[in-house]
């Protein structure tokens, strides 16, 4: 049986995720009790029929001063990242931002440009240089099913990546 | 009566004292086609921002929120943070560069620093202490963290906290292997 189980599993290429290396940390910062925030995050292969995609866990430790782990708390949902480049597959490929600085320009199979500059303005052209839309927030999210994930600062919002249309807004509470 | 008075010699009931208004961050998109934004909220004691909290919103591509699966325990502290602390023990806030997307260089008041290198890989990150009399000490990592208490706290694969004046570490905290 349990060959059996290892022989499909080998014929299907999904068999759950697997385990991309150890998890990475950073320090969050500290609390006001002097206990220190430490963010791991995993990262999980799966493998699709098209491509393979990635993803990330991430769990916040609390350590105390001397360095031991007082408690643990994983963060719900695991987030997704597939074909996430600054030259996305196609346009409805997600955009990972590096940390490399602004502008950041992502060019899309079909050439056109999505843009992102120092004055938090978000720029759409076309293959020729044309601009199709502007509009003013932080991309700093991956891009999925031609939609634009925006921050404007309050707001989260969703902008079709082929006309710049607010498809969704959320203001946030007073206060949480 | 006895209250307000109360609250009026406690440092946090200050009229400079309040919460910002919360925004929204996109940190991603979930398997099933959903997005994961997150709710900040900083703490202000003038302009000064002395804490900050997050919580988690899963919104649906209609633009509803369907869950709220966590708020980060606890507030993280901000206090005095800068490329430039005041003294020795208080923090340093990670201020992202536009070269490396790592803090690079903090100055105290004694003359001494902390910088970071700038590294093609992340792997390959310094923290170099120079002090006042030019004397160094290094070790791998990043500091992404606020300094308290004479330790600098860094990561790199691993967590750690080092003396500040000697760079010996007093803890480091392994990764587990997976989670």
């Amino acid at each position: 049986m349990k060959r059996l189980l290892l022989a499909l599993c080998l014929v299907f290429t999904a068999c759950g995720p697997q385990l991309v290396g150890k998890p990475f940390c950073w320090i969050d910062g500290m609390t006001a009790d002097g206990n220190i925030v430490v963010e791991y995050v995993q990262e999980y292969e799966v493998h699709g029929s098209e491509a393979i995609d990635y993803l990330y866990y991430r769990r916040f430790n609390l350590v105390n001063g001397s360095g031991r782990i007082l408690s643990h708390s994983d963060t719900e949902p695991a987030l997704l990242r597939n074909d996430c480049s600054d030259s996305p597959g196609g346009l409805g490929k997600c955009l990972l931002p590096n940390d490399v600085g602004l502008p950041e320009v992502f060019t899309f199979a079909d050439g056109s440009t999505l843009t992102a500059d120092a004055s938090n303005q978000i720029l759409r052209a076309a293959a020729d240089g044309t601009q199709l839309w502007a509009a003013s927030g932080y991309v700093n999210a991956p891009l999925r099913g031609k939609l634009v994930l925006v921050s404007d600062r309050p707001n989260a919002l969703a902008l079709d990546l082929q006309t710049g249309a607010q498809l969704w807004t959320i203001a946030p509470p007073e206060s949480f | 009566m006895r209250i307000v008075a109360l609250c009026l010699l406690l440092v946090g009931c200050g009229p400079d004292d309040k919460w910002s208004t919360p925004f929204y961050t996109i940190l991603g998109t979930t398997p099933d086609g959903n997005a994961s934004v997150e709710l900040w909220e900083y703490h202000f004691q003038g302009s000064m921002v002395l804490s900050a909290r997050e919580q988690l919103a899963v919104v649906d591509p209609m633009g509803d929120i369907v869950d709220r699966p966590s708020l980060y325990p606890p507030a993280v502290l901000a206090k005095d943070c800068s490329n430039q602390p005041a003294t020795l023990g208080d923090c340093v806030v990670a201020t992202m560069s536009d070269t490396n997307g790592f803090p690079s260089f903090f100055l105290f008041p004694d003359g001494s620093s902390l910088s970071i290198s700038n590294a093609q890989n992340t792997s390959d990150y310094q923290i170099t202490h120079t002090d006042k009399n030019g004397a160094t000490w290094t070790y791998p990592g990043v500091v992404a963290s606020p300094v308290r208490g004479d330790i600098v706290l860094g990561s790199l694969a691993d967590a750690f906290a080092l003396d500040l004046a000697t760079g010996t570490p007093l803890w480091v905290l392994t990764a587990p292997a997976s989670f």
